[in-house]
């Protein structure tokens, strides 16, 4: 293997399961056992292979296909997965055949399982899967690279915000945004404000010791700072003022860039005008809003915001920061949603739709750098027209570099300089073209094995973005040849804005946050129930995440079994809490049995149905996402009709009879204890110790994919479960990494998955660590097994 | 409902009969038949009126210099002297010289301190391009894609009183468009980017060749099928370019690389204008305004030599024979501007008719002022060119006694056949259209 003499090691790192095992503590040892069974498997001569291929033939294959690939209409998906042979073998004989169970019990159970196991279920015995497969850049892809680089043209981006919040205020005593300079200031002042939303009558802002403003009737504010857009998407601001006001968000443009214009007023009366804009999430913006009073009797303001399925409120201190911040070129244009069929966005197919998204976004990034030449390419005013033009040459095949992620030779470079912009090219043309072309839109395809790879899907992998200054800088100097020294630059990216963005994103789709957009509940039941709510609780649990991954333990386990929620005053009085002073705090609850993520009431509230709870939705979610176990789609769709059920019934009874028949009970008897577990919360997850007079039943067990029984009482049960079982740790190891990837564990080699899971556990479940080794995984990985590759 | 189609039917008319009906007042047979057009040209900060107005009134007057650029077009002229604009109120003078100029109304009492007088906000009312442009775009035969176009050279885009002039109602300020490339996107949506996409269309394909060459097969069946897209998209293109849909004149080249600054503003100005002169004749608008800087403009017309700001210029007593002499050749550029817009109108011909393009378009050239250092709303520099299908009588110089502005959009408007009875605040439009046929 090539990466071998790169990383300065003679053999590969982690060649197959026995190094791993090796190095690991006994218990861990067990475990690795039994995840890497199927490399093991694979090599001993099974008993009774010839007869498990047998009854798999005569009773199996007409739904699954010869080859477990499965059958249209019968049996959709292939048959591949991550059970091992005990567990596989008592699937089979409790669901197996579906016609027909209990045809195939006992020792010829385990006989198809131990031949299914080694000739296509298990990961890494399908040839052709276990390397990464050409990719797109994915739609996050394409909207941050083109933010970066641009960006790093202005010095770069990612920076984390202060510990500060709010934004800064500069108070002035006339209506001109300025002070008497004489004066030595004292008609005017400065402080942070938490935000703006003051209502001054006809008096004036508070004013502090020594500071007199002149006149009765005028004074101006200008406030400034950044702002955080926590997600991807449209946001609609609003300002309500009855004077003078305008307002600019990511726009340096003082003249003209501003997103509102609310500058006349007539006859003092209060109005609203609103300017909406895209944002890309995890970034922070420049935000600006100037204020003035002149001739009128009263003054107020006001700054709102409607974030992508929020509501509109008052900007909330927690997304300000009152210092200075670049602006950051947005892809407006809007894009068909990347495939999410494998669970996380990836860029395995491409479309008219897509390809036409692609062009108008390169044309749209043309315009922006075309009107923003001077800038960019730092002209100044006094150059020369020959100087101004070496500058642009300059800035357009910087550009052409950034966005290929690599750099060219002196020669090659001034080549391709008069190739894309001598007779006939301009900026534009050439911004159009380095944004459509392949090197920019594949770049697994186009890079060259070598330091600038490396560099490359570690950007990918952190920030789902390019290389950075530094990264390239790094590449240049060819300092990513080792494994140290690429873990080096990945501990540097972690601690940046867009590496949190990444981790948002896989919360987003390990959690299913997208679910809430449509959760509606029941006014007569849960009349204290709002769109209000909802986004506070969204908030709720994005504090929560973020306390868990960036602080300094970082650990796995709390995700799960914390047992306190985050709270403002609205949430604390719903979910029985004491209410917290001011914004939002963290509160114990430990009377409530709750457990992390599995009881967030964000979850609960968008795993149930718009008038209860709805323990199939739950189980679903617990079963793939926190289990980590698979499911199949269900045989036929049955729909819960509530009112097809004996009104009397508690929820679990109602689930227990509609799942009752043995064709359902193959996932069922998994899904309903797992659901069951939290019937504790109801629709919007508030505590309940009844639900129609009768005692709440929690209890249940399952078995798991290793084939042992669980024996759960309630959510916490499970949630320790999930904490502390291997499996389930496994499962959100291969989750997280499908994000960070974009391509599933098993293409990274068999022993992946148990070398990350080893890492994880010696770590103590350090979320943050597993990010970076999981980049450094990629990072160093062979790309793609191209006739190129295969020649090193 | 179409009332002129109603009437004549009652009278036993077809349509078709129309352009044979005799004796009816000369607005209405215009309407009826002819494409008509105006366009408003507006340039800030007032004129130096002794090289303005001709000074007599006739066929025959000089053209002084600040009107020399239009001397090829002298017979299609009206040079109308004193018209007022009489509208009162808050705001100070360059405020309501610009809101009020196309409004005819007053402004709402507001926050926005001028230079003198009370603080005002918006007008208090509908300006008349916008009134004609709704008069037009209710009826099915006037009926456009647009209706009006806003164009701008060099307005800073700041929404305030001095930077408005068209009003869609009372406290509804448009603003002009004063970018060429977003007015081309406007006009032509994607055709243009389409062009700059053909341009690299090539090279992305034989990229995408030269990568796929290099792929195992499984890889490369998303890249051959990424190729194949663009293979579509370029056949697609290529159709585009032949069918270019309501495109009887082909659209202007502009520089997409263009910066929208100072310096660059006589190109951009060309830009606009040609622009403009194209979304006409491929009838996407039958109104148009073009707006030079803003009112208190401080341009500094360094390709002319000139590097103070135009307003600080403006402001300069009569006796600073620099000053003076430069603000002569500023009014004199901003009329070369609105010359060239006249050739261009005059060397089209009007699509699907006979003559130019300027028979069938009017065009108006506004000013805030009527002197830059006395501020006076009197004797705004009015001149109409072309129109000859809106029934006026050019070549003439025309002194009015002190008329309110309001009555020349009286007469604008009874001309589209559009027979307002007042239009803005009605005590100024006491005596009705101004006498122009």
């Amino acid at each position: 293997m090539r990466r071998a003499n790169r990383c300065g090691k003679p053999t590969r790192i982690f060649n197959g399961s026995a190094v791993g095992v090796v190095h690991a503590p006994k218990m861990e040892r067990r475990i690795m056992g039994l995840l890497v069974w199927a490399a093991v498997a694979g090599t001993l001569p099974a008993s009774g292979a010839d007869r498990g291929e047998a009854i798999y033939r005569k009773l199996c294959a007409e739904c699954h296909g010869p080859g477990g690939e499965g059958v249209d209409g019968k049996a959709d998906h292939p048959l591949r997965g991550k059970l091992a042979v005990p567990a596989l073998a008592s699937k089979i004989e409790r669901t197996m055949p579906e016609d027909n169970v209990g045809a195939c019990v006992g020792e010829d159970a385990r006989a198809v399982a131990e031949y299914i196991h080694r000739a296509f279920y298990a990961p890494g015995t399908q040839g052709e899967s276990a390397r990464p497969r050409l990719a797109r850049l994915t739609v996050p892809q394409v909207r941050n690279s083109v933010a970066d680089i641009i960006a790093d043209f202005r010095g770069g981006s990612g920076r984390l915000p202060g510990p500060e919040r709010g934004l800064t205020g500069q108070y002035f005593g006339r209506r001109g945004f300025n002070g008497e300079k004489e004066a030595a200031g004292k008609d005017k002042f400065k402080r942070v404000d938490p935000g703006v939303w003051f209502d001054f009558g006809t008096g004036f802002p508070s004013l502090p010791e020594g500071v007199v403003f002149p006149a009765k009737d005028e004074f101006s504010i200008r406030w400034e700072g950044g702002i955080l857009a926590p997600v991807t998407g449209e946001y609609e601001f609003m300002v309500e003022t009855r004077n003078g006001a305008m307002l600019w968000v990511n726009n340096h443009d003082w003249e003209g860039g501003h997103l509102i214009d609310a500058r006349v007023a007539a006859n003092n009366a209060s109005r609203k005008e609103s300017g909406r804009i895209f944002l890309v999430g995890g970034r922070i913006y420049p935000i600006q809003l100037e204020f003035f009073k002149y001739k009128e009797v009263e003054a107020s303001i006001r700054l709102s915001w409607k974030p992508p399925q929020g509501v509109l409120e008052p900007v909330p201190t927690r997304v300000l920061t009152p210092h200075w911040t670049q602006e950051t070129m947005v892809v407006n244009t809007p894009f068909p949603a990347d495939d999410r069929s494998a669970g996380y966005e990836r860029g395995t197919a491409v479309s008219p739709e897509w390809l036409e998204a692609v062009t108008d976004a390169a044309m749209e990034t043309a315009d922006y750098v075309t009107g923003h030449l001077n800038d960019l390419a730092k002209v100044k005013k006094e150059d020369s027209p020959g100087a101004r033009e070496k500058k642009i040459r300059d800035f357009a095949m910087d550009f052409v570099e950034r966005a290929w992620r690599c750099d060219f030779p002196g020669e090659r470079r001034a080549e391709l300089a008069e190739q894309l912009l001598g007779k006939g090219g301009s900026v534009k043309r050439l911004v159009c073209f380095a944004l459509s072309s392949p090197r920019f839109l594949y770049p697994a395809a186009t890079e060259p094995e070598g330091d600038w790879a490396v560099a490359s899907r570690l950007a990918l992998a952190l920030w789902d973005s390019v290389p950075d200054q530094r990264l390239r800088d790094a590449a240049r100097q060819g300092h990513l040849s080792t494994r140290e020294e690429v873990a080096k630059e990945a501990w540097r990216m972690i601690h940046d804005a867009r590496a949190r963005a990444k981790l948002n994103g896989f919360f987003e789709h390990w959690l299913e946050l997208d679910r809430a957009a449509q959760v509606s509940k029941d006014r007569k039941r849960f009349p204290q129930f709002s769109p209000g709510v909802l986004a506070d609780l969204r908030t709720s649990l994005d504090l929560f995440l973020e306390d868990v991954v960036w602080s300094e333990a970082s650990d796995y386990r709390r995700l799960l079994l914390d047992d306190g929620l985050f709270l403002n005053r609205r949430l604390a009085e719903i979910y029985g809490a004491p209410a917290p002073d001011d914004g939002f705090a963290r509160i114990s609850l430990p009377a409530q049995g709750r457990a992390g993520v599995v009881t967030h009431p964000y979850l609960l509230t968008s795993f149930a149905y718009h008038d209860n709870t709805s323990p199939i939705h739950r189980g679903v979610f617990l079963t793939r996402h926190i289990v980590g176990m698979r499911l199949k789609p269900p045989p036929e769709a049955i729909k819960f009709e509530d009112s097809r059920f004996d009104p009397h019934l508690t929820m679990r009874e109602k689930v227990t009879e509609l799942t009752r028949n043995q064709s359902c009970m193959g996932c069922h008897a998994t899904i309903n204890p797992l659901g069951f577990s939290l019937e504790h919360f109801d629709a919007i997850g508030r505590w309940r110790a009844r639900e129609k007079e009768k005692p709440i039943v929690s209890k249940g067990e399952f078995i798991d994919s290793t084939g042992t029984e669980v024996k759960l009482s309630g959510a916490r049960d499970l949630a320790v479960y999930a904490a502390e079982s291997p499996v389930a740790q496994a499962g959100f190891v291969a989750q997280l990494f499908d994000h960070v990837a974009k391509q599933p564990v098993e293409a990274y080699g068999p022993e992946t998955l148990d070398r990350l899971w080893v890492s994880f556990t010696r770590s103590g479940f350090k979320i943050r660590d597993l990010l970076v080794e999981m980049a450094v995984t990629q990072a160093l990985g062979s790309g793609l097994s191209s006739p190129l590759s295969a020649q090193r | 409902m179409n009332k002129r189609r109603d009437f004549l039917s009652k009278l036993g008319l077809s349509a078709a009969a129309l352009p044979f009906v005799a004796g009816l007042p000369a607005c209405m047979a215009a309407s009826a038949g002819r494409k008509q057009r105006i366009v408003f040209l507006f340039s800030p900060n007032g004129t130096i009126p002794w090289e303005f107005w001709p000074g007599v009134e006739g066929t025959d007057f000089p053209l002084k210099r600040i009107l020399q650029p239009l001397t090829p077009f002298k017979d299609r002229l009206l040079v109308l002297q004193g018209i007022h604009n009489q509208v009162g109120g808050d705001g100070d003078r360059h405020m309501r010289g610009m809101s009020c100029l196309l409004t005819g109304t007053e402004l709402f009492p507001g926050n926005i301190q001028g230079g003198s007088d009370t603080p005002a906000g918006w007008a208090k009312g509908i300006s008349i391009d916008q009134e004609l442009k709704n008069f037009l775009q209710g009826r099915e035969e006037t009926r456009t894609r647009f209706g009006s176009l806003e164009f701008g050279v060099a307005v800073p885009n700041r929404a305030d009183p001095w930077t408005r002039m068209c009003y869609a109602g009372p406290n509804q300020p448009v603003a002009p468009v004063d970018d060429p490339r977003q007015m081309i996107r406007k006009l032509y949506g994607q055709v243009k980017d389409r062009e700059t996409v053909s341009s690299v269309i090539d090279d992305v394909r034989e990229e995408l060749g030269r990568v796929s060459r290099k792929l195992g097969a499984g890889d490369r069946a998303l890249l051959d099928q990424h190729l194949s897209l663009v293979r579509d998209m370029e056949r697609q293109l290529e159709q585009a370019a032949k069918e270019k849909p309501g495109s009887a004149y082909p659209m202007p080249e502009i520089d997409p690389d263009i910066e929208l600054v100072n310096d660059n503003t006589p190109r951009i100005s060309r830009m606009q204008i040609d622009l403009l002169v194209n979304a006409l004749a491929n009838d996407m608008a039958r109104i148009t305004t073009l707006q030079y800087m803003r009112s208190v403009g401080q341009a500094r017309m360094s390709w002319l030599g000139i590097e103070e700001g135009h307003h600080g210029l403006s402001h300069e007593p009569d006796g600073n024979a620099a000053a003076v002499e430069q603000l002569i050749r500023i009014n004199e550029w901003f009329c070369g501007e609105l010359a060239y817009l006249v050739k261009r109108l005059a060397e089209t011909p009007e699509p699907g008719s006979d003559g130019s393009m300027l028979d069938h378009t009017l065009v108006v050239w506004l000013n805030e002022l009527g002197k830059g250092n006395s501020h006076t709303l009197e004797d705004i520099p009015f001149v109409l060119v072309g129109g000859k299908s809106h029934g006026f009588r050019t070549g003439r110089s025309l002194m009015f006694n002190k008329v309110a502005h309001n009555r020349l959009w009286l007469t604008l408007a009874h001309a589209m056949g559009h027979p307002l009875g007042t239009f803005g605040t009605a005590i100024h439009c006491e005596g009705g259209p101004l006498q122009l046929g």
